[in-house]
């Protein structure tokens, strides 16, 4: 009951006047948001109606510039009615949904409840204090200003700002009194909004490691985009090579890749991030970053399906098609890498979020903005989605201000394995429940308005040509010609490219190589060998052919000469004798008794010059090893190129030779090439990089030596590391173990590799 | 004529039985032009004024002594006006009023307000110097607030941005503590005959008062409130200055004028 009191008069007949008794009362009939820029209006509400304002919903930027003038500032514009003064208090409140309790509150004084139309310059920051500005009173319009410091919840608002984390919020003002106000309460609900997001490479010195900053360089400073027609290849350098032939026949190079690469490479993805102002236009100003305070970014990525209609042979398609599907629908996200159990990130659900599991975005720890960014640190704090829901994403945050002010990020760590791809797609987490999760975070397909998308990276191995020496310029360059592109599609078929841009082309330097063929010639052959197979000085480094050695009729020359100067009694006919004699049991033409001289002697000599061609790589190879050609060369393979391997002719050719040569390393080798074919150039390189011999034919026809069946498609008879030609490409499980997957886990009858 | 300070309640009405009488005119008619000027109402005088009395008005009527005679005096009526208005300066609307005056129990009596919350006892008693007045309103509509939040949207497909803000997802609610309560029950006591003059600052007051303008913060703010009250409904923009004579004349339009 409210009581009041009152003096009336009473109305005589004939009088006309009367008694007005009013009920005090009082009620606040507005609260609206007026961009001072272009004029958009909030709608709002009071218990009684709504009225709408502009169309589009309202937001703005909050945020100061460095003069302190609000970057796209609003009024909070409120109605008191209250002709009879009869609110006592008053609040303006901030909420945000689910939650029933302010996020911020201020108090109201007197003069801001007066009768009229009150208005409350805004920049978005949250203050604790108001006071008076301008008053008039005869109009009734009164205008106030926000003062002092913030007491807001810094967790909530870390830069004391309205930020876009929570919205839309709600902006309430209550008026209370000794009754009831009609209607107590006016509200308006609004918008802090961003406008769009774009993804850029971050910036190298977030690295730590040479092998990262390299990727990086290969990037050439942009990420692939969300249009381009191709994807964009992420190379991993990886000059893995043999040290010793046991390291084909084992899991070696599995082992190694993963002690290279471990993880994979790390690739810093930053997103620029734009606040959308009241005219709903991107904001320029870098001050309104306070606006994503808490705003999470969920990123997440596709595993994009593999080509496999590129391979060139079926048998190849088939073995690397059943090795794809592989509990393709049980991992998250769903696709075709390669799988954890392959060494892979690709995984189904991992019991804990730690341990083995291999994310391919990895939590960070950020680093604080106000200490700015340290070189090999990665800015932005990152934390995992729940395990039980879209695991395989992460939330990143925003700095406010720094100098990555109004950037994101993630560490992208893709698995290591060549052939893998993905695209990156940031969403603005901005929807949440009543647990203020996001409701992006869910196990199953997305999408958000507001989202930035990379173009497609696919993993490859970047081995490479360290050194190209040729014996001396008659030899013509290999790469120049066209075996070199055939090469590279083969390899590129597996994932590796090949890289020539650092190769150094050179030649032998003559005298040095002409000493050591020499000196190796005469410790392979002896003295008494190596004048009768080499010719009386005879320097090495001239001609094509690695060695220079004597003509069957030289070298029976060189026999007699031989018996006549190591026995001074001998006559020649006797000497004649004893040449033909030892020429006859080291080179026995074997042929029946019908043959004719000349038959015998071509006999003769083809055996002669195959054994030339038989002793002739390993002098070679210990010529070049006097040569310690590694020791100055830079990692990859080293190509030392001949016109040849010996300058008689041979029935059968050496073309080239994967060689354990001195100075080799993991990331270093060298390889002979005697004016080598593609297919022994690529054939050579494989061995280097760890593929034994395979079988040819199911009859054996075309095996290699030695041919090792579990490192090979046992249905493919024409790889590349066979003898069966013609040689082709990499048969699929060569291929599967170039790109760095597990042997151990992979069968070499290709049908045992597909699982569901 | 001899001078006589009014006392609370006076008016030439109530005085016009005093001197015989039969309304106020004759009782008003003897006061000074002075008088009249500060007092353009006879109904609405001021306590402590100096009124001049009237000669007594006595009129013997010669009948005869053996029969029975009928005398009729027609004495003046007067009636009790109220106008009750809401906060907004709308007609009140009411459930029920009860006027009841101070000590006279039999007298309590229910009404319904006329047209424009007009409220008027005719031929009142002069001895009711006091009435209470009470009034139930209309409850205001009960604050609503929304409905409990329903399950969130699911995240099929591109969600709309900003996202879709259902009522029921702000649960903000009010402290009826804070806000104050429904004026349901309103109980005024009005002091009968007590209005001075508009002329006097006490008569400005006090109908300022009665149309709930904040007296007890000090008759400027009164004036002051009443003044932008003013302004806003005529849509004028007067100095508003505080000054009670500045809004005498206004004040008792708005507060006695039909």
């Amino acid at each position: 009951m409210l009581e009041r009191t009152g003096s009336v008069a009473r109305t005589a007949d004939g009088l006309k006047h009367l008694n007005t008794i009013t009920v005090p009362g009082f009620g606040v009939t507005k609260l609206q948001l007026v961009a001072v820029n272009g004029g958009a209006t909030s709608s709002y509400s009071t218990q009684l109606k709504t009225t709408p304002g502009s169309a589009a919903p309202f937001c703005f930027a909050p945020g100061r510039l460095a003069n302190g003038n609000a970057i796209d500032g609003v009024n909070i514009t409120y109605t008191i009615n209250d002709p009879t003064r009869s609110a006592r208090r008053g609040k303006l409140e901030l909420f945000v949904r689910f939650d029933k309790d302010p996020v911020w509150s201020i108090e109201l004084p007197a003069k801001q409840l007066k009768h009229g139309e009150h208005s409350i310059p805004w920049s978005g920051y949250l203050p604790a204090a108001i006071a008076a500005d301008q008053s008039d009173e005869a109009n009734a319009k009164f205008t106030h200003r926000f003062s002092g410091t913030s007491g807001v919840d810094k967790k909530l608002f870390p830069d004391n700002f309205i930020t876009a984390a929570d919205s839309p919020y709600r902006l309430k003002i209550t008026v209370g009194g000794d009754v009831q106000g009609t209607p107590p309460t006016a509200w308006t609900d609004f918008h802090i909004l961003l406008h769009s997001i774009e993804l850029e490479l971050g910036p190298q010195d977030t690295l730590k490691e040479q092998r990262d900053k390299d990727v990086w360089t290969s990037l050439g400073g942009n990420l692939p985009k969300e249009g381009d027609a191709n994807p964009t290849k992420v190379y991993l350098k990886s000059n893995l090579f043999k040290i010793k032939g046991e390291d084909m026949y084992d899991n070696t190079l599995f082992t190694e890749y993963e002690k290279l690469w471990a993880q994979g490479p790390n690739i810093p993805v930053f997103a620029k991030v734009w606040v959308k102002n009241a005219q709903g236009q991107k904001e320029n100003a870098p001050e309104s970053a306070v606006a994503l305070g808490n705003v999470k970014f969920l990123w997440d990525y596709e595993d994009i399906a593999q080509n496999t209609a590129k391979f060139k042979r079926a048998p190849v398609k088939t073995f690397v098609d059943h090795a794809l599907k592989y509990y393709n629908e049980d991992s998250r996200p769903k696709g075709d890498n390669c799988h954890h159990d392959r060494g892979g990130k690709r995984r189904d659900r991992p019991y804990a979020l730690v341990g083995s599991y291999r994310p391919v975005l990895p939590e960070q720890a950020g680093e604080n903005p106000t200490a700015g960014h340290k070189a090999g640190h990665f800015p932005f704090k990152v934390e995992k989605c729940e395990r039980s829901k879209r695991y395989w994403s992460v939330i990143s945050y925003a700095w406010t201000h720094g100098a990555l002010q109004g950037k994101t990020g993630v560490m992208f760590q893709p698995s290591r394995m060549a052939g893998d791809a993905y695209r990156l797609t940031v969403y603005l987490a901005y929807d949440r429940n009543e647990s203020k999760e996001p409701l992006l975070d869910i196990d199953g397909p997305i999408d958000a308005v507001v989202k930035a998308k990379t173009g497609i990276f696919e993993i490859w191995r970047r081995i490479n040509i360290a050194n190209y020496i040729r014996k001396n310029n008659a030899i013509s360059d290999y790469f120049a010609g066209t075996a070199w592109p055939e090469v590279l599609s083969w390899y590129q078929e597996a994932f590796i490219d090949p890289d020539l841009s650092a190769k150094t082309a050179t030649y032998l330097n003559a005298v040095n190589y002409d000493s050591e063929a020499d000196k190796a010639l005469l410790s392979a052959l002896g003295a008494d060998l190596y004048g009768i197979y080499v010719p009386a000085g005879a320097d090495q480094s001239t001609g094509g052919t690695a060695l220079t050695f004597n003509s069957f009729s030289e070298m029976e020359s060189a026999v007699k000469d031989w018996f006549l100067n190591n026995d001074p009694t001998m006559t020649d006919a006797e000497a004649t004798t004893a040449r033909d004699n030892w020429v006859a049991r080291k080179f026995p033409h074997r042929l029946g008794a019908g043959a004719t001289d000349a038959e015998k002697t071509a006999a003769q000599t083809a055996r002669y010059n195959q054994r030339l061609n038989d002793i002739a790589p390993d002098i070679v190879q210990a010529a070049l090893d006097g040569l310690n050609l590694l020791a100055a060369a830079a990692d990859g393979v080293s190509i030392v190129e001949f016109n040849g391997l010996q300058n008689q002719p041979s029935r059968s050719k050496t073309l080239g030779v994967a060689i354990d040569a001195k100075g080799r390393t993991r990331s270093k080798c060298l390889f002979m090439g005697f004016a080598p074919t593609d297919e022994v150039m690529a054939h050579e390189v494989g061995h280097h990089l760890m593929c034994p011999h395979a079988h040819g034919e199911a009859n054996g026809d075309g095996d290699g030596p030695g041919h090792s069946p579990k490192h090979h498609d046992k249905d493919d008879y024409h790889c590349l590391m066979s003898y069966n030609r013609p040689l082709q490409t990499f048969c699929g499980l060569c291929q599967l173990r170039l790109r760095g997957w597990d042997l151990d886990q992979l069968d070499k009858d290709g049908a045992k590799n597909e699982k569901t | 004529m001899p001078l006589k300070p009014l006392e609370e309640g006076d008016c030439c009405s109530s005085l016009a039985p005093k001197y015989g009488y039969l309304d106020y005119k004759g009782v008003y008619d003897a006061q000074t032009a002075a008088f009249k000027l500060r007092h353009p109402n006879p109904n609405q005088l001021t306590a402590g004024a100096q009124f001049t009395e009237p000669v007594p008005k006595e009129a013997p009527k010669a009948r005869g002594t053996d029969t029975k005679h009928q005398f009729e005096v027609k004495k003046s009526k007067v009636s009790l006006r109220l106008r009750l208005r809401g906060w907004e300066g709308s007609p009140l609307v009411v459930k029920k009023v009860v006027l009841k005056p101070a000590g006279w129990f039999k007298d309590k009596t229910e009404y319904m307000t006329l047209p424009g919350g007009l409220l008027e006892q005719k031929d009142i008693s002069l001895k009711w110097t006091e009435v209470c007045v009470t009034v139930e309103l209309s409850p205001p509509p009960a604050f609503t607030h929304p409905a409990p939040a329903g399950p969130p949207p699911k995240a099929a497909g591109a969600m709309p941005y900003p996202p879709a803000v259902s009522a029921g997802q702000f649960i903000d609610t009010e402290d009826p503590r804070y806000i104050g309560t429904p004026a349901t029950y309103i109980s005024w006591d009005l002091k009968v005959g007590s209005l001075p003059t508009h002329k006097i600052r006490a008569g400005v007051e006090a109908r300022l008062h009665n149309l709930a303008f904040p007296t007890e913060l000090g008759l400027s703010q009164a004036v002051q409130a009443f003044q932008t009250w003013k302004n806003l409904k005529d849509k004028t923009a007067n100095p508003v200055t505080g000054d009670w004579n500045d809004v005498a004349e206004d004040v008792r339009k708005v507060h006695d004028d039909a």
